[in-house]
């Protein structure tokens, strides 16, 4: 049985790195209850059995460190908690051209997180050519590692959708 | 008459900082007369270790910051170690340097090019993208076919990051937050091929730091020579060391001091304690030695100005970083100001990549670990440095799990409020006398800032969809 997911790139001659086609990328801080359903997503996957060419990535709260993790995808699923006029525990979908322009606002490197990250990829010439998001809207953003009940009952459902977008073919 | 300028936040930075600063005509120049910087952000993750197993600091800690957890993870294997009796195999001791090395290198890189060029190049329809707007833009700025040339370096800089960060995952197994940290070395046995891919990397960013940004930081340094007199803060330095070169610790790339009042000394770490007087925290919070460290919100407090303590060496205000740990190596005695802040930290890079080289060679191919057992009680302090300076930690474990957490941040050191003797933190020092051309733009005091390379940790970052997000529900 082939290995499914992550490619050990580092015994791979330099240069020759693999990168699986399709990244799953949980985004959020763990400490911070809610705000790490992204991670969380990301931990409840593992060992599932998933499609040839996708890779999960547990992002952390890393912002432009992420540019090499995403750069060369072709497509790349962000699990995230999200700000957005709607009740606690809902859950979004939304692509790269949705998300929230900033100018004027940036605040720093670490809140603009992965979005950033894709437009210093495309300085590179090297960004994904599909941006999803699945977002959840928080419950519970305080100091703790555990998810509110609410926000933890979602995770199936969120499942649900990353394996959907998971089954439908890739862009060329 | 004076008035308060703010930038608020400080944009080009990790985290949030917002500064304020009184100006007033000195000598007919607009001139900063107070700074105040004001961190807004609770630290209060020490109390989430508290209960849990001494082991889970490692991996909890380097959730704080997105930035440097590489850093924390060195700095509580360290404290571990300490409190556990675990020396690592010279494979793990390496390792960890290696891993460390890749991100200072990065984190440097990001610095000079992504973060501080920015203040000194003017890339007005070059550059337009987020996080690098909103910027001021000034008349002193380099235009033309210099900015063009740096901006060329700007995006290469963007790729060798990217390298960086690959070198730093050969090891690191994974980036950020690295789970090979541990007590006792690091759980990523060394090959001869990933020491290979390693080193290839590693040749390609010291050749980009040699020929590209060092000649680039020369050259801001000649077109700013007035820079080497602004921005000095207390004089003095203050450095844990980093990057063991023996398996005991006692030797280090860069060594463990300080400069105090011109001379220089050694740390002795219970010559340390933290101030509250003006930060949001209980007066039971203050006035400690982070061995017996406190961390008490107190939100309302009158005549508090910062989530950020005060930290001092025997009541001294200190400056870490680059600077302070090139000072104290004796690799870099010019000054201290703006741009010998910058010079140090791209020799600093230097001097790491061209280590880094050699330890590869001291390498052998098998395992990085010694096992380490867990200890009913124990106390152990982690004492390194992140890219941006002095980095520690203070544990204490009883009945088997973590009592007490406490973690002193190289930005407490440099962007702290005043403390209890009303003696003003390391970057408001700095600030201080700053002449400002215009206060609509206040550039000035931006390279003040940006060359502190300040972090403050990371909070909370949310995705926000644009326009009305009730189109974008999915459930329920």
């Amino acid at each position: 049985m082939t290995d499914k997911r992550a490619v050990d790139t580092a015994d791979a001659p330099h240069g020759m790195t693999m990168r699986a086609p399709t990244l799953v990328l949980g985004v959020g801080n763990i400490l911070l209850e809610d705000e790490g359903i992204g991670v969380r997503v990301i931990e409840a996957m593992q060992g599932m059995s998933l499609p040839e060419g996708v890779e999960l990535f547990d992002g952390a709260t890393a912002g432009a460190d992420l540019i090499d993790v995403i750069a060369d995808r072709h497509r790349v699923i962000v699990v995230d908690a999200v700000d957005a006029d709607v009740a606690p525990g809902t859950v979004l979908r939304f692509t790269g051209k949705d998300f929230a322009r900033r100018e004027g606002t940036v605040m720093s490197l670490h809140q603009v997180g992965f979005i950033d990250a894709v437009g210093m990829a495309t300085h590179l010439g090297a960004a994904p050519q599909e941006v999803v998001v699945i977002g959840v809207k928080p419950a519970k953003v305080g100091f703790g590692l555990d998810l509110s009940d609410r926000i933890h009952a979602v995770i199936p459902g969120v499942i649900r959708l990353v394996l959907a977008e998971l089954e439908k073919p890739l862009k060329r | 008459m004076s008035s308060v300028l703010g930038i608020a936040p400080v944009t080009r930075i990790e985290g949030h900082l917002d500064v304020f600063m009184t100006i007033d005509l000195v000598n007919g120049v607009q001139t900063v007369l107070d700074a105040r910087t004001k961190g807004q952000m609770f630290r209060g993750f020490e109390q989430i270790l508290q209960g849990h197993q001494p082991l889970d600091a490692v991996h909890l800690t380097q959730r704080i910051c997105g930035v440097c957890p590489i850093s924390h993870g060195m700095a509580s294997s360290l404290a571990l170690e300490q409190a556990l009796g675990g020396v690592p195999p010279s494979n793990g001791r390496i390792v960890r340097n290696l891993i460390l090395g890749a991100n200072f290198i990065q984190s440097h890189i990001l610095h000079f090019y992504h973060l501080a060029a920015l203040d000194y190049i003017d890339t007005t329809g070059i550059l337009d993208i987020a996080p690098w707007v909103p910027r001021y833009t000034t008349p002193d700025m380099v235009k033309g076919a210099a900015a063009s040339t740096f901006v060329q370096h700007y995006v290469q800089a963007l790729a060798m990051r990217r390298k960086a960060h690959q070198m730093g995952a050969i090891f690191g197994g994974k980036l950020p937050c690295s789970p090979v940290f541990i007590p006792g070395g690091a759980s990523q046995p060394v090959t001869s091929a990933k020491v290979t891919s390693f080193r290839t990397i590693l040749t390609e960013l010291r050749s980009f730091i040699n020929n590209i940004m060092l000649p680039d930081v020369q050259t801001v340094a000649t077109l700013y020579p007035q820079y080497y007199n602004i921005g000095r803060g207390p004089g003095n330095l203050l450095a844990y060391g980093v990057f063991d070169l023996d398996n005991s610790g006692t030797n280090k790339l860069l060594k463990r001091g300080r400069l105090t009042k011109g001379a220089l000394g050694v740390v002795d770490t219970t010559q340390i304690k933290e101030y509250v007087k003006y930060s949001w925290y209980t007066p039971a919070s203050g006035n400690l030695n982070p061995a017996n460290g406190v961390t008490q919100a107190s939100a309302d407090k009158v005549d508090a100005y910062s989530w950020i303590k005060a930290p001092r060496y025997q009541g001294a205000v200190h400056e870490v970083g680059p600077l302070a740990r090139m000072w104290v190596n004796g690799d870099y005695r010019k000054g201290i100001s703006v741009i010998d802040r910058l010079m140090a930290r791209a020799l600093e890079a230097r001097k790491v990549a061209d280590a880094m080289d050699g330890w590869l060679s001291q390498l052998s191919a098998g395992g990085s670990y010694t096992r380490t057992l867990v200890k009913a009680s124990g106390m152990g302090v982690g004492l390194t440095e992140a890219p941006r300076g002095a980095l520690g930690h203070w544990l204490q474990i009883s009945n088997s799990v973590i009592s007490r957490y406490q973690i002193v941040t190289p930005t407490e050191w440099n962007a702290s409020p005043m403390d209890d003797n009303k003696i003003h933190g390391a970057l408001e020092q700095a600030l201080k006398g700053v002449k400002i051309a215009d206060p609509a733009k206040p550039i000035e005091a931006l390279r003040v800032i940006h060359s502190f390379d300040p972090c403050l940790s990371c909070a909370v970052h949310m995705a926000t969809p644009d326009g009305d997000t009730r189109q974008f529900v999915v459930t329920p």
